[in-house]
């Protein structure tokens, strides 16, 4: 029987620089799409954990960021709807995030309004204008790490900020 | 970019900034004495399942047709300062004990399953990687469908069985159907880094094994190498029941088809999805809830041919805390635990 297999010798993949580069742009991917730092932080960790676990499987050491990126906005789909649910199971305590100490003075009204508004996104859309604003990726990597099509990406960033300007309705 | 997104680009970027404030990367010692993540103690009790597998399975948006996804280049911003050089130190060897493999017809978590012949059914962990500290090893990942005669290669298994348990019971992972594996899982890599060229998506509900599945075919065409091309069938009622390939050629595909026809699953203890989604069509209050009415569709799939609806029950608490925005004719997704709703949201689209 023939069966395709193209996984070939583990890639030199040089994790230890791969993890200092990256941590800070997978955390800001996942904080951005979740909102909560600590379970970011984790989403971040498991990635990493991930792409150990895999990297002697990985078809191309180039492959790495592009798969952390991928196991960061999975990650946090599972995340946010485990949280969704925690939700309905846990004391609000229980599921409150350990904010940094100046957030609260730096955060305003504006900045709320613009989260509640992301959150009601479906969750495509969310990821892809995340990835757009605060990753600043363009279409085809927006469309390797959510496993959209650019056309897709297009559409669900086009949606996405429509369904912004009207959940906003010119209050920025 | 206009002035519209040029806010919104910088009102997230100063939320993302503030709550990350000058947050450094915690060591990371997959395979030593060090608790990998500093965090792992303070995480809350649901956060624990996620330990058990890393990511989720891609889900696959994007309507059929043909799709572009390119390179990667981009190596993101400046690095960190001051970020502790991670301890990193080799993998161990694997120590773990597997069940034996399977021949024939076999009987796997109540499922009969005419494998061909020259088959054999293997304990699903010998082709993952051994976990890394701080993450769980499943005893049961479920099976792998291979030839006898093919060797076993982390990330080869052809065809992957398992059953599905009730999330509720056992924290276990969340079924998704559009998500290829059914549930959560290290995303496959998909065209990583060339990019696609073409993707096209098949779904539907079929058979399988005497129950209902809904049936996803992913076809990625890549820059270079190989296609990607994958394909599951997802029995969604108790007991549920997942069967994947992300190494589908002509005799993969011929197996699975197979199975769907032959095999033969226990009757659906419930009549209840453990998830759906789709369009609210009707809304309705009912003793105990709200009673909503799902016209399911595929996950960013824009054809929508069949407006079958189907009845979920959302207790008033749950609606109260997670159905803000619901509206007919916007999107909602439901997970139950078969018997029960357990999780609903409302989107705003």
């Amino acid at each position: 029987m023939a069966m395709s297999d193209s996984y070939g010798a583990p890639p030199a993949l040089d994790f230890d620089a791969l993890y200092r580069e990256q941590w800070r742009p997978m955390l800001r991917i996942a904080v951005g799409l979740l909102d909560e730092t600590h379970l970011a932080e984790d989403v971040v960790q498991d990635a990493f954990a991930a792409l150990y676990r895999r990297a002697g499987s990985l078809r191309d050491s180039g492959a790495a960021i592009g798969y952390l990126r991928a196991c960061v906005v999975n990650g946090t789909r599972t995340a946010l709807r485990r949280k969704i649910m925690a939700r309905n199971r846990l004391r609000p305590a229980d599921t409150t995030d350990d904010a940094a100490a100046d957030e609260s003075v730096l955060l305003t009204a504006e900045h709320d309004l613009v989260r509640a508004a992301l959150d009601k996104l479906p969750d495509r859309q969310r990821e892809v204008l995340t990835l757009r604003f605060v990753a600043e990726l363009p279409d085809d990597e927006i469309a390797t790490a959510t496993g959209l099509s650019e056309g897709g990406v297009r559409s669900a960033s086009s949606r996405g900020l429509a369904a912004l300007r009207t959940l906003l309705g010119g209050q920025l | 970019m206009n002035d519209f997104e040029n806010q919104l680009k910088t009102l997230l970027n100063e939320r993302v900034d503030a709550k990350i404030g000058t947050r450094e990367a915690p060591r990371f010692a997959p395979a030593g004495n060090v608790r990998r993540l500093d965090s792992v103690r303070r995480r809350a009790p649901w956060v624990v399942p996620l330990l058990a597998a890393a990511c989720v399975a891609a889900i696959v948006g994007g309507s059929v047709g043909a799709a572009h996804l390119l390179a990667d280049k981009h190596h993101g911003p400046a690095p960190a300062t001051r970020v502790p050089a991670p301890k990193h130190t080799p993998t161990p060897k694997d120590t773990r004990t597997f069940r034996p493999d399977q021949t024939g017809p076999v009987t796997l978590d109540g499922a009969t399953l005419p494998l061909p012949s020259g088959w054999v059914a293997r304990d699903y962990r010998r082709y993952e990687p051994p976990p890394v500290e701080g993450q769980d090893d499943p005893a049961d990942q479920g099976w792998c469908f291979s030839p006898a005669s093919t060797q076993v290669r982390i990330g080869g298994c052809p065809i992957w069985f398992r059953s599905y348990h009730d999330p509720s019971v056992q924290h276990g992972p969340l079924m998704d159907v559009d998500n290829r594996g059914g549930s959560y899982g290290d995303p496959h890599q998909v065209c990583i880094p060339s990019g696609a060229t073409h993707y096209d998506l098949q779904a539907g509900e079929f058979p399988f094994g005497g129950r209902m599945a809904d049936y996803r075919h992913w076809r990625y065409d890549c820059k270079s190498g190989p296609a990607f091309v994958a394909e599951q069938y997802v029995v969604a009622t108790r007991p549920a029941y997942i069967v994947f390939s992300e190494h589908v050629d002509a005799t993969v595909h011929q197996v699975m088809s197979d199975l769907a026809a032959h095999a033969s699953l226990p009757p659906s203890a419930t009549t209840m999805r453990y998830e759906d989604f789709g369009y609210v069509r009707h809304i309705a209050t009912v003793a105990g809830g709200v009673r909503i009415s799902i016209d399911r569709t595929v996950r960013d799939q824009t054809a929508d041919t069949d407006h079958t609806t189907y009845d979920y029950v959302v207790p008033n608490r749950l609606y109260a805390a997670t159905a803000k925005g619901v509206k007919v004719g916007k999107l909602a997704q439901v997970e139950t635990d078969g018997t029960r709703v357990i999780m609903f949201s409302g989107l705003a689209l």
